[in-house]
């Protein structure tokens, strides 16, 4: 069950191999968390994170199978990864991969993969995960979404696309549960220092998984629809959406 | 999810919603059928007064009990009243104060079913005196999975004992036959007594409470240094004819309370802050008398001053509010005062801070009250850092072998609640025999591992 500062006691990570989804779950710890289940397509590295989640505190961790980019199993591998915990208090839909803009700009095959795993598998997990917490009468989603996805840009835009489908589509969700004990944040962040982006040189404004996981919580706790990390974000993305397309295309970034 | 009879429920504090289904069902249902069909679980609900998640159960039913409200029977020799459980303490002072009867034990509220306060085994301003509710009930009828019961102190100790206090969970409180208060007026007779800081009010209420019935003190939670905790103490007792004069005498026995306005839902939350509070709090504590004897109250503004104003929980906003009382043993006064110190220190205002004194506890195995100074605070949900505040507020509490209310919990960690009721292996045991599937269950329940 979640706490009235929305704690949870069960949570289900879908992607469960990412760091943030690990920070958020680190925070956690300090408080209610009993039961975590860490799902993902490598077992291998799964059963590593799941042992780092335990030395936690006194916390049971299972792993399951979930592929993103097996459409025709997403649904029924979350409910399976839902079904290992008593109540899904908390769903961190953590899924993503970056993949290679200048290459895969003309890899038909990479697109379909970036797009179905950080876009239309989450999004069908999702829905499942909705049907699921209806039922159980209450529960809470975070979404991993990205700036590159509320502004889409020249240099990312494969990644970016994937992640603005994601938002919008979660955003849609969140109006449809509006007033419902089912709630859906939407966590944006900037730049994160991860396994995932430490091929790239870092940026100005970057991140850390600790200081998204705060951010992340605190939204949770205040039932906040989007969370920019950090939040200067908000100001910016908002300056660059009424750039002119022409200046847009051009932005070294 | 929108089932007709679904309902979006939360406790006072409006935080944690959860959808449950609604049930209407008749008292004399066939009860053990009824509760096995019902396999995703089922709650009690009486006035959803309790503050956070004890009387619902998302994903599973509620039964509504406040259409058992039927009188029935009453003695006015021995003021023994035999009552269906959805009635509220409301209704018997308005049926009843005409005849000269109060409620043995009120709440801050009358607007609390006969179930609610068994199952929390609530108490009043007079539990130095008094105990708490279920000290005045003489017998429970209780349905359970295994049938109709009917619980008597004497006759069925253990299951009384599970029952009072026991969250609704031993079974569903059908009635209950309690003994009402013979009073000659429905008007209190109050001295008030306005303190500079936490040791003058405590010492006060050590040496003079026992000559009151009822004693409560109301706590300024922003004051700090030297005049931390300082409070406005009332106290009294039901006034006598001889008591009244005037205006009080031509129909002293009228109880007719009318709630004047309902709060509007359209506060955003943070409109009760520390700023806000402060002014409040300057307030209250200005307006009230330094030295006040004998001045006479009516009942209902002596006890339920908040009831005047309808659903006033939406004036801390959408995000909902969290209560928190504690009690801890006498001799463990410097847990108050470092309470206190704790709060006041990270500018947590908490709107309405009350002090009081229990006298002994009674057998209830998960009945909070204890011998002891109880305080009751409540803050918005909003803050940073609320979390590990009460957390620490928690261990405090357990060291000075204390507890929190269930009936106002909104977050307390299991392993804390073992320590704190040291008999939730017995009442855990009960429950194994009288709802081993957990039939019955709520939010609370599941959320504790009850
Ligand atoms: C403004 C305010 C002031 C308050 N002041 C005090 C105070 O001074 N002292 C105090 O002790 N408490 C106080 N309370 C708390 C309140 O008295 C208790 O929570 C009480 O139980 C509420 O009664 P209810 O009918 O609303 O119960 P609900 O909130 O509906 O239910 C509370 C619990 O009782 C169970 N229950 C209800 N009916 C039944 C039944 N028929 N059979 C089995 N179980 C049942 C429910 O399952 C649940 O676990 C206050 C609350 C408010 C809002």
């Amino acid at each position: 069950m979640n706490d009235s500062f929305k704690k949870p006691q069960n949570v289900v990570v879908l992607g469960g191999n990412s760091d943030i989804a690990f920070a958020i779950l680190q925070e956690l710890a300090k408080h209610r968390l009993e039961k975590v289940v860490l799902a993902g397509p490598n077992q291998t590295t799964l059963h590593q994170r799941a042992s780092m989640v335990s030395d936690l505190g006194n916390i049971e961790v299972q792993v399951a199978t979930f592929d993103a980019t097996d459409l025709s199993q997403v649904a029924a591998q979350s409910e399976l990864a839902m079904s290992l915990v008593p109540t899904v208090d908390l769903l961190i839909i953590a899924a993503g991969i970056l993949g290679d803009q200048s290459s895969n700009e003309s890899d038909p095959a990479a697109v379909a993969k970036i797009l179905t795993t950080n876009f239309t598998g989450p999004a069908v997990a999702m829905t499942a995960a909705v049907e699921k917490m209806k039922k159980q009468g209450c529960g809470s989603i975070l979404v991993l979404s990205s700036v590159a996805g509320a502004k889409v840009r020249r240099s990312n835009f494969i990644y970016g696309s994937s992640k603005a489908g994601l938002d919008s589509f979660s955003l849609g969700f969140s109006d449809a549960l509006w007033n419902t004990p089912v709630q859906i944040t939407v966590v944006r962040p900037g730049f994160v220092k991860t396994k995932m982006t430490e091929s790239i040189k870092s940026v100005p404004m970057s991140t850390t998984p600790e200081k998204v996981a705060a951010a992340a919580l605190r939204g949770l706790e205040l039932g906040k629809e989007i969370v920019w990390v950090p939040s200067s974000f908000r100001t910016i993305v908002f300056g660059l959406r009424h750039m002119p397309r022409s200046v847009n295309r051009r932005l070294p970034f | 999810m929108a089932s007709e009879n679904t309902r979006i429920l939360t406790g006072w504090g409006r935080t944690a919603p959860g959808m449950s289904s609604k049930l209407e069902l008749p008292i004399n249902s066939d009860w053990p059928a009824m509760l096995k069909a019902l396999s995703s679980g089922v709650v009690a609900r009486g006035l959803g007064r309790s503050y956070n998640d004890a009387a619902q159960l998302s994903g599973g039913s509620f039964i509504d009990t406040t259409i058992w409200n039927h009188v029935l029977h009453f003695d006015p020799a021995t003021g023994i009243l035999k009552i269906e459980a959805g009635a509220s303490l409301d209704q018997i002072m308005r049926e009843f104060s005409g005849a000269g009867f109060f409620v043995p034990v009120t709440p801050g509220t009358r607007q609390v079913t006969i179930g609610g306060a068994i199952a929390c085994d609530v108490h009043g301003k007079n539990h130095h005196k008094d105990g708490s509710f279920t000290d005045h009930v003489l017998s429970i009828d209780l349905a359970t999975p295994n049938g109709v019961i009917t619980l008597k102190k004497d006759d069925s100790p253990e299951l009384f004992n599970a029952t009072c206090g026991g969250m609704g969970l031993t079974g569903v409180i059908l009635s209950a036959e309690l003994r009402l208060l013979p009073i000659e007026s429905s008007y209190v007779k109050v001295d008030t007594d306005r303190t500079n800081n936490i040791d003058e009010v405590m010492s006060l209420m050590e040496d003079e409470d026992h000559k009151y019935r009822y004693s409560v003190a109301w706590v300024d939670s922003l004051a700090r240094g030297s005049s931390l905790g300082r409070a406005v103490l009332t106290r009294g007792d039901h006034a006598s004819i001889d008591d009244l004069d005037g205006q009080h005498l031509k129909a002293p026995l009228e109880f007719k309370p009318k709630t004047i306005i309902s709060a509007p839902d359209i506060f955003p939350s943070g409109i009760l802050n520390s700023l806000t509070i402060k002014a409040f709090n300057e307030l209250w504590y200005r307006k009230s008398p330094k030295k006040e004897v004998g001045a006479i109250h009516h009942a209902a503004s002596f006890f339920h001053p908040l009831d005047i104003v309808g659903k006033w929980n939406r004036i801390y906003g959408p995000k909902g509010f969290v209560q928190y009382q504690y009690v801890v043993p006498f001799g463990k006064e410097e847990v108050v005062k470092d309470s206190l110190e704790l709060l006041a220190r990270n500018r947590a205002g908490s709107f309405l801070t009350v002090l009081k004194r229990f006298g002994r506890a009674n057998g209830g195995l998960m009945s909070f009250p204890m011998e002891g100074w109880t305080l009751a605070l409540d803050l918005p949900v909003g803050s940073a850092g609320l979390p590990a505040l009460f957390d620490r507020l928690d261990e405090m509490v357990i060291e000075a072998g204390g507890r929190v209310y269930l009936a106002k919990d909104a977050r307390v960690s299991k392993n804390h609640l073992r320590l704190m009721y040291p008999r939730l292996d017995e009442f855990r045991q009960i429950l194994d025999s009288i709802n081993p599937l957990r039939t019955l269950q709520s939010d609370l329940s599941r959320r504790l591992g009850i």
